[in-house]
């Protein structure tokens, strides 16, 4: 037998930095820690590229209701050279709405893009649905990325209980328990870029029937979470399903707050710093903030933020007249008045038969004046590096409590969450020091004639360059 | 093995070069196998094989698996001599390949890694390099230690501080 000795230290620092860039980035950087002769090799070789890796929040897209493009809330960029652009249409085909992002990638229609480098894959529809699945008709799909492990991404496809006042069922499946306990999903992946299925197998109880599920209220989007190697999906009727990819089981776990809180909840399902995070605001304007705790296996929620939110309301005035610091980018339907104009009117004719609301055509004629050029709003002078900037005076709230908020999403590296006031209005709110920063219109002016209803999903962007 | 190998006449084709060791192991092989090691490639265009090629960095019982592995990859079947009378196909290499990287422990891969390294033999430096990175993804910074027997030689403070440069590798 050999003795034991640090083999490592036969190899030059050139084998050994072969042997280290070969690491994923997650492995690289734990390698820095193990000694002093590793660390110097991985940092003078500058063989772990951060700056690549999806840690840096850039904006947040989101969709609304029967607009089929995306629009993007632009941080100012703190990174030298050019800045990202939020929009991909030029590089995609027809794929215009955010349907899922996990770390830097887009799930679009068809396809992935990565607005960084400006790459875009398409991925093969999937195959017919597998016989059990034959009632339902509604799948959401979900992005599994993590490049500080692997390039490769897969894409998950979660069944929704049909809504009972448009389906009938049958009586059968019903009284069925929900989700099934062996759970068989489509699954897509970039390495084979085929379409396959995996089973799943439930871990515990099921969150009830699928006549429970029929008669929950069905919201447009429910967002997931990839991490740590499981994939939480919000699920209809206040559950989460968290799908672990390690081991090929998934469990269910209830959300912290049930149904009779409010009827149209508004709640989002996102990460933060720590993991994952759930956020309900409710007809009060009362915001609670849970984490959800898996130390030893145990799954809680814990509350770690519960605050009114109607002062915000009141200081409304102060934050209509204040422009904030980020930008909105949107796709222009009276960009190129030549070709457009005709996609425009046939698009808007659409939504106006379908709300059976006049159309004043005088308004929209100024509206095209107004942003024919360009569809970033405006160029920022500010920086939003500082988390001081744009601080909204809260104090002065003795107005009246109009309008309502919804949850653009959790800041993935800070204490903060994104909300949107009126649809109208980005907030970045601070749990710790309750401090709200304005960041600026998340409503592009000529929407006004779409006669949107609101906000549908929500994406926190962090770019990935690898 | 290293027997094997230097039984090889001239019979099989090509001409023949003797690798020493530096335990003064000789080793018999054609040019065509020898010449997957670029260093050895360099030395036959230099036309300094003569007198046979001395690798005073590389243990005889190393040599003997490096030369096993050119052997296996030589491609020509003839090239590698009487005793590889089979032409190695495809399967046959991946399955030698990962038979090799996967019974290599300790010592004896990173002596193969400062071969290949100095042989300048791209394929075994590229599946032996890989070989000591599978052994190191997914492990936390104690576990990579164990697995190599490295000794921590920063202070709790510091390693702290390096952590804390990159949290979001670290799942607390």
């Amino acid at each position: 037998m050999e003795e034991h000795y640090d083999v490592t230290q036969l190899l030059s620092d050139d084998a050994l930095a072969d042997v280290l860039a070969r690491l994923a980035p997650r492995w690289l950087a734990v390698s820095r820690c193990v000694c002093k002769a590793w660390r110097a090799v991985v940092d003078t070789r500058h063989l772990l590229r951060t700056d690549l890796l999806p840690l840096t929040l850039t904006g947040i897209y989101f969709n609304f209701h029967d607009i089929h493009h995306s629009v993007f809330l632009s941080r100012p960029s703190t990174r030298p050279g050019p800045a990202i652009s939020g929009m991909f249409t030029d590089y995609t085909p027809d794929n215009n709405l955010v349907k899922d992002h996990c770390n830097g990638l887009l799930l679009l229609e068809s396809g992935v893009a990565n607005p960084a480098t400006r790459q875009w894959v398409p991925f093969p529809p999937a195959p017919p649905q597998p016989v059990w699945m034959k009632d339902f008709y509604r799948f959401d799909s979900y992005l599994v990325f993590d490049p500080t492990i692997s390039t490769h991404y897969e894409i998950f496809k979660i069944p929704r209980v049909p809504s009972i006042r448009f389906h009938v069922l049958d009586p059968m499946l019903k009284s069925s328990q929900w989700p099934p306990s062996l759970c068989v999903l489509q699954v897509f992946s970039s390495r084979t870029r085929e379409w396959g299925e995996r089973l799943f197998v439930r871990d515990g109880a099921a969150a009830g029937t699928v006549t429970d599920m029929a008669l929950a209220f069905s919201y447009d989007h429910y967002n997931g979470v990839y991490w740590h190697g499981a994939l939480y999906v919000h699920c209809q009727g206040d559950f989460v399903m968290i799908i672990s990819l390690t081991n090929n089981k998934y469990q269910v776990l209830k959300l912290p707050m049930n149904t009779e809180v409010c009827q149209y909840k508004n709640h989002f399902l996102g990460r933060s710093m720590r993991g994952v995070n759930y956020a309900l605001i409710d007809n009060e304007h009362r915001l609670r903030v849970w984490f959800l705790n898996e130390l030893y296996g145990q799954m809680t929620w814990e509350l770690k933020h519960d605050n009114d939110l109607s002062f915000l309301l009141r200081c409304q005035e102060i934050c209509i007249q204040n422009d904030g610091p980020w930008t909105l980018h949107y796709h222009n339907y009276f960009g190129y008045p030549s070709q457009n104009d005709n996609y425009y009117e046939a698009y808007k004719k659409h939504i106006v038969r379908k709300y059976c609301y006049k159309y004043d055509s005088a308004s929209y004629k100024n509206d095209c004046e107004d942003i024919k050029k360009d569809v970033v709003v405006r160029v920022n002078k500010f920086e939003w590096d500082s988390d001081n900037d744009d601080i909204l005076d809260t104090g002065n709230s003795n107005g009246g409590c109009h309008g309502y908020f919804s949850i653009l999403g959790f800041h993935p590296y800070k204490e903060v969450i994104f909300l949107n006031q009126n649809k109208e209005r980005g907030l970045a709110y601070h749990f710790n020091s309750s401090k709200v920063q304005n960041l600026g219109s998340t409503f592009p002016k000529p929407y006004d004639d779409l006669y949107t209803q609101g906000m549908c999903g929500s994406f926190i962007y962090t770019p990935c360059w690898i | 093995m290293a027997a094997a190998a230097a039984e090889a006449t001239t019979d099989g084709g090509g001409k023949m070069i003797i690798l020493i060791s530096a335990d003064g192991k000789r080793f018999e092989v054609t040019e065509a196998v020898a010449s997957q090691s670029q260093l050895i490639s360099n030395m036959i265009e230099d036309d300094c094989t003569e007198n046979g090629v001395r690798l005073p960095n590389v243990d005889g019982d190393i040599l003997t698996m490096v030369v096993d592995y050119c052997n296996m990859h030589a491609g020509d079947a003839a090239a590698a001599g009487d005793t590889m009378k089979a032409s190695s196909t495809e399967e046959e290499l991946k399955k030698f390949d990962a038979e090799l990287v996967q019974a290599l422990e300790n010592p004896v891969l990173f002596k193969l890694i400062l071969a290949a390294n100095f042989l300048n033999i791209k394929s075994l430096l590229d599946m032996t390099c890989q070989r000591v990175a599978d052994m190191m993804s997914g492990k936390t910074p104690e576990q990579m230690r164990e697995t190599f027997s490295i000794e921590n030689d920063f202070t709790p403070e510091e390693e702290a501080a390096i952590r804390q440069e990159n949290a979001w590798a670290f799942d607390d």
